[in-house]
């Protein structure tokens, strides 16, 4: 036990004073900081340049010019109506000669808009030109209003009192109230969770397979070997690069919700669904981090063999290659069923061991998952981790003295009978 | 104490690569492992220490199977291992640890030998700083911090200038004194003979000469004589029916029946008036044994 506790700091030490390890932590504490104050960035631009909803209260001078050409009198005089509504714009009355020399103008303005009003079939229709779609006034506004008026004149015509004419034409409120978790958010934070544990798992996985390969290529695990049990070795520095990456990732979650409390502006949303991290429950958490670790242990076993089946530390990514494969299949399996955190195929893929550390977590953001599938699927991982472990030890002792030609999967299952 | 090899076998695939080695070290010294490249001592290292299953035969240090736990043994292995990039203080602790020492213990040990190999300056660099020879002394280092019992050094003096083999050989002597099982694999004959009380030579996995190297040499008896004359021999040696091994800018390397045939040369030269520098009637080097042995 000793051992493994000198092997666990000594791993830890030697990596988190290397350079890479140090640049890398840096740039992603930058990107974090900066990935999460975008939103504040992006407002920050906006509210320079005078937004369109804010127009009308603060600048006079701006006014964008709406001309109306409204040649069938469809708005019957009701222009001044219109700029009543909408007090940020200009409305001018124009006639259809002039639509040329009007697109000009147009064109040249960003706030200025053509409006050309026309009847069809009984129902009026109009083209709005604008120098862009979205500038200027909304056009669906424009149109909700046109409806009304043409509305109060077929009611005032059919001899509808006002009050009933003003009834028809309201809009009957509601409200959506979520009993269960926030579907699109869920979404989100889901597919964010799943894409972390895959990268820090790959990447930390990584980290143990480049470490064993770089002492056979330095010889030092002959020294090693000789120092101490070749268990304790593999087991010590997992151990060391789990914590390490434990530690970096815990890091750039700090770093990144303390960007969010200082630089986050109230009330922002994606696509229209406020953030709310209601969801990071603190069993969810506990759930994310476990299975970080689980994950973590699966893939940096069947890892160090792979490392230790190379002479070279340039041949690992080779021989890392069928773990690889089954990591992105099992990733791409989780990520799927996110968008269907309850059909068939999410459950199955939280349960096997090897796709369950991208669908579990991901599944308990998104929905409500029964416990007794966690249970099935942590089991199931532990236990899976238990025989990798012990066929990684068994393949290792033997793999490590190995120099030469890359060892193929059939000489490890040879290793594996081997050793009793 | 001592370190029994009985009936060792290894084979990797098809090929066996120790065959049935046997050999005992009773008492503290250098026993020498030597052999062509590929005899089967590096195979032979391991075995004993424990880092390769054998196929046969047992290894056993005072009657019990070798292991980690068993006996505390130092390793200097062939191809060097340190960590390039890792300061050299901090990996020298870490072996310590490894091997059951505590913080304080190892500072005091390499306290030690950083002055007893002059290295002191070199504690805080990384070992890719380091040249070759200073690499070794450290390597050196890490066999040796823990005190072991029974050392094993695969080839010590490969890429040492001459004081520093002279170094490497104090310590060598030093632990020898101390009691140490020593078990040193090499190339250089002369160094092993210097040292050597014990040996064993393998050939392609197979043993071909095993025992005490006082013993060996005398059972050869004085057959080699060497002969530095000023002037060419070439006849006389063939008159004389001398088997000449070897001519060289000093002199002559030959091989005797008896010390008669020699002392007939000896007469030959003096009535010839040749101006003699150098007439030795000896027993063979390790070197010639060896050569005998393996060589064809």
């Amino acid at each position: 036990m000793k051992g493994f506790f000198t092997v666990l700091s000594y791993t830890f030490k030697e990596n988190s004073r290397k350079k890479t390890f140090i640049i890398s932590t840096i740039i992603t504490l930058i990107l974090t900081i900066v990935i999460v104050s975008m939103p504040a960035i992006i407002k920050s631009f906006n509210s320079k340049q005078p937004s369109k909803t804010e127009q009308g209260s603060n600048s006079a001078k701006s006014k964008g010019v709406i001309f109306v050409v409204d040649s069938k009198a469809i708005l019957k005089g009701n222009l001044n109506k219109l700029a009543l509504v909408f007090t940020e714009y200009e409305f001018k009355s124009e006639t259809t000669n002039n639509v040329t020399s009007l697109k000009d103008k147009v064109k040249g303005e960003e706030n200025n808009a053509l409006l050309i009003l026309d009847e069809k079939d009984g129902l009026p229709t109009f083209d709005y030109l604008v120098k862009q779609a979205g500038d200027g006034l909304d056009p669906t506004e424009l149109s909700k209003y046109i409806k009304s008026i043409f509305v109060t004149d077929l009611l005032k015509s059919a001899n509808v009192t006002d009050n009933v004419a003003h009834l028809v034409q309201s809009d009957i409120p509601y409200n959506t109230l979520e009993l269960g978790k926030g579907k699109a958010i869920g979404y989100i934070s889901s597919m964010a969770i799943s894409m972390l544990l895959f990268l820090s798992i790959y990447y930390y996985g990584y980290g143990v397979a480049m470490s064993v390969a770089s002492e056979k290529t330095s010889r030092v695990m002959e020294l090693l070997v000789t120092s101490t049990k070749p268990s304790i070795i593999i087991l010590g520095k997992s151990a060391a690069m789990g914590l390490l990456g434990l530690a970096q990732l815990s890091l750039v979650v700090f770093t990144g919700i303390l960007t969010y409390k200082i630089t986050f502006p109230e009330n922002f949303s994606i696509a229209g669904q406020a953030l709310d991290f209601s969801n990071f429950t603190p069993f969810s958490v506990v759930i994310i981090v476990v299975y970080f670790i689980l994950g973590y242990c699966l893939y940096a076993m069947m890892n160090a063999v792979a490392g230790a089946t190379v002479s070279k530390a340039e041949d690992v990514n080779s021989a890392l290659m069928p773990i690889s494969m089954i990591s992105i299949l099992a990733f791409y399996m989780g990520y799927f069923s996110l968008t269907v955190p309850n059909a068939t195929i999410a459950i199955v893929s939280s349960i096997i061991p090897f796709s369950a550390p991208f669908s579990m977590p991901s599944r308990i953001l998104a929905t409500e998952v029964p416990i007794w599938q966690i249970l099935a699927s942590s089991f199931s991982l532990v236990l899976t981790i238990i025989l990798i472990a012990w066929m990684s030890i068994k393949i290792y002792s033997s793999a490590i003295l190995h120099y030469g030609k890359r060892l193929k999967i059939k000489d490890l299952l040879k290793f594996s009978n081997k050793i009793k | 104490m001592s370190l029994d090899v009985s009936s060792v076998i290894k084979k990797f695939g098809e090929k066996t690569v120790v065959d049935n080695l046997s050999f005992k070290i009773e008492s503290p010294g250098v026993f020498g492992l030597l052999g062509t490249n590929g005899a089967g001592k590096t195979t032979t290292i391991r075995m004993i220490l424990g880092i390769l299953e054998k196929d046969g035969g047992s290894i056993k240090w005072n009657e019990r199977p070798v292991t980690r736990e068993s006996v505390k043994f130092g390793y200097l292995p062939e191809e060097r291992g340190l960590y390039p990039k890792a300061k050299i203080v901090d990996q020298l602790s870490y072996f310590g640890k490894l091997r059951g020492m505590d913080g304080k213990s190892v500072k005091k040990v390499l306290d030690y030998w950083f002055d007893r190999l002059k290295v002191s300056e070199y504690s805080n660099s990384t070992a890719e700083q380091l040249s070759k020879g200073n690499q070794q002394k450290i390597q050196l280092i890490t066999s040796l911090l823990h005190d072991p019992e029974l050392i094993v050094m695969d080839e010590p003096l490969s890429g040492l200038d001459p004081v520093n083999a002279d170094l490497f050989k104090s310590v060598i002597y030093e632990l020898v004194e101390k009691g140490k099982f020593i078990i040193m694999s090499s190339h250089h004959m002369e160094s092993i003979e210097d040292y050597c009380t014990d040996l064993v030579i393998l050939k392609n996995g197979e043993t071909v000469l095993n025992g005490n190297l006082k013993e060996i040499k005398a059972s050869y008896g004085r057959t080699n004589l060497t002969v530095n004359a000023q002037d060419n021999i070439d006849v006389l040696i063939k008159e004389g029916g001398i088997h000449l091994i070897s001519k060289n800018a000093t002199g002559y390397e030959l091989k005797i029946k008896s010390d008669e045939q020699a002392y007939t040369l000896l007469e030959k030269i003096i009535a010839s008036k040749i101006r003699l520098d150098k007439f030795e009637i000896r027993e063979p080097s390790l070197h010639e044994i060896f050569i005998e042995k393996v060589g064809e």
